[in-house]
């Protein structure tokens, strides 16, 4: 069985440690690694482009963020996915209900889903079981 | 009586304030009334006979000739509107509605100045654009506020319901510490941006705010003083040059803000590679008076970031001390007096602030102070 990897990208910190410790007792992930701003997120990406080993299975991505936000981690991400030598699952998790932002997830295809914060426990493991 | 009926007729036209001309099919002047000649300065019989080209050239340059010829061929009457640059300059353009159309032998020329009802017309339509204008910007406004309450408010209540879910199903009690704990920060947190909110929400309603005379060098020295261990630390080269405009009229509060804001990020946001060097001066461009505030510090990719510069909670470097407040509150007060702040800035050669002052006069004596 091949390890699962999850990347959480947020910079609320509170929501970070909350989700990872929700994953973390689902015992269905092995890995979660955290960037706190989608700048950091996108060069991890680059790096391991050629290494499926390393690249993760599923990434929750959140909307508002410092120095690159998660709607410009799209833009990176929608250039580099041809290079990925893995399948990468990309949900937003945002605490933004505004419809604009919605809307604009959805006509993303590389989008899977948009999730509005809070995010419960039963989401989570719903999120990450279909891995 | 058919005389008589030909009297009257050439009395209208010879009294008539609209100008009226003929020419003949070859466009050659036959007659005009009184009030044309009278703007033209010239007696009828210096032009008989000339032609149209001749006589105004710009018929030619305007296409007004070539009007003229099609309303000869077709027979159509033409409508067009035409600009004249009166020669005495107090006067300004005269704006005319000129009728031409074919008669037996040529056409008539009917011009009436428009000039009047064009500056009413002008006015009201500067009017509207100023409305709408404003309209747009306060549905902006509300277009943000939106966006603060749906994220900026709702993040953290987010936060504290998923803690207190957590905290409801545990029962490990190092774990129950932990998840308190994390409680009072987001409180904290909510707290200031509602606080943030509150404050700017203010500066719309305060339609009566105090207006101060305010010396510029005294105010920055004041607020720089706060700043003196910072400015050991980065051995900071300040200069001051308020010369060409040294006093503004504008509330205390409001001017102590901008420039703390912006000297804190120039101190917060310095390059580690350089002496910091703060540059701030007033500049009077187009009768419009600038503040600028200039630093070689750390700069920022405004092709990245121009759209979020002055939001709230939008930070754009990795600093512990950022958080996001600082330049959405100035953006708000300088925008509640109708002025306006911009940023020119380039990564690692620094930034530059302008605040563009629009109700500042020169002589500060005339300025009546409110309040």
């Amino acid at each position: 069985m091949t390890q699962k990897k999850l990347v959480l990208v947020d910079d609320d910190q509170i929501f970070v440690y909350l989700t990872a410790k929700a994953i973390e007792q689902t015992k269905l992930i092995d890995l979660i690694k955290i960037f706190d701003n989608g700048l950091d997120a996108i060069n991890f990406l680059k790096e391991n482009s050629g290494e499926p080993q390393s690249l993760p299975e599923v990434i929750l991505l959140d909307l508002s963020m410092p120095i690159m936000d998660g709607w410009q981690f799209l833009e990176e991400y929608i250039f580099l996915q041809p290079k990925l030598t893995k399948k990468i699952i990309i949900y937003i998790v945002s605490s933004s209900i505004t419809p604009a932002d919605i809307i604009r997830a959805k006509n993303i295809s590389e989008v899977s889903d948009y999730i509005i914060k809070p995010v419960t426990k039963e989401k989570l493991i719903e999120v990450v079981k279909q891995l | 009586m058919e005389n008589y009926f030909k009297e009257i007729r050439s009395h209208f036209f010879d009294e008539a304030e609209t100008l009226f001309s003929i020419w003949d099919t070859n466009l050659n002047f036959v007659d005009a009334n009184k009030a044309l000649l009278d703007i033209l300065q010239v007696e009828k019989e210096q032009l008989m006979g000339q032609n149209i080209s001749k006589m105004a050239p710009d018929t030619i340059t305007s296409g007004r000739f070539d009007i003229y010829k099609q309303v000869l061929e077709t027979g159509k009457t033409a409508i067009i509107d035409e600009v004249k640059t009166h020669p005495d300059l107090d006067i300004g353009s005269q704006y005319y509605r000129v009728k031409i159309f074919k008669m037996k032998y040529g056409i008539g020329v009917i011009s009436k100045n428009i000039t009047d009802l064009k500056i009413i017309i002008n006015d009201d339509i500067q009017k509207l654009q100023e409305q709408a204008s404003l309209l747009q910007y306060q549905n902006t406004q509300l277009s943000d506020f939106c966006n603060i309450v749906s994220h900026n408010l709702r993040a953290p209540l987010v936060n504290l319901g998923m803690l207190t879910d957590f905290i409801g199903e545990s029962n490990n009690l190092e774990e129950l510490k932990e998840l308190s704990s994390r409680l009072k920060p987001v409180i904290e947190g909510l707290n200031e941006t509602f606080d943030c909110l509150i404050e700017t929400l203010q500066f719309r309603l305060d339609k009566e705010i105090k207006m101060d005379q305010i010396n510029l060098e005294e105010r920055t020295n004041k607020i720089l003083k706060e700043f003196e261990p910072e400015k050991e630390v980065s051995k900071a080269n300040v200069k001051i040059n308020f010369e060409s405009f040294p006093e503004i009229t504008y509330p205390r509060k409001y001017i102590d803000s901008i420039l703390s804001n912006l000297i804190s990020n120039a101190f917060k946001y310095r390059s580690p590679n350089r002496n910091l060097e703060l540059n701030l001066r007033t500049v009077v461009r187009h009768g419009k008076v600038l503040l600028v505030v200039k630093d070689n510090g750390l700069g920022i990719d405004l092709n990245m970031h121009h759209d979020r510069m002055f939001k709230i909670r939008k930070v754009f470097h990795k600093h512990p001390q950022a958080k996001g407040f600082g330049l959405f509150m100035i953006k708000n007060q300088i925008e509640s007096m109708g002025d306006t702040i911009y940023i020119k800035s380039k990564i690692n050669r620094g930034s530059t602030f302008y605040i563009e002052f629009k109700n500042q006069k020169n002589d500060t004596k005339e300025i009546s102070i409110g309040g």
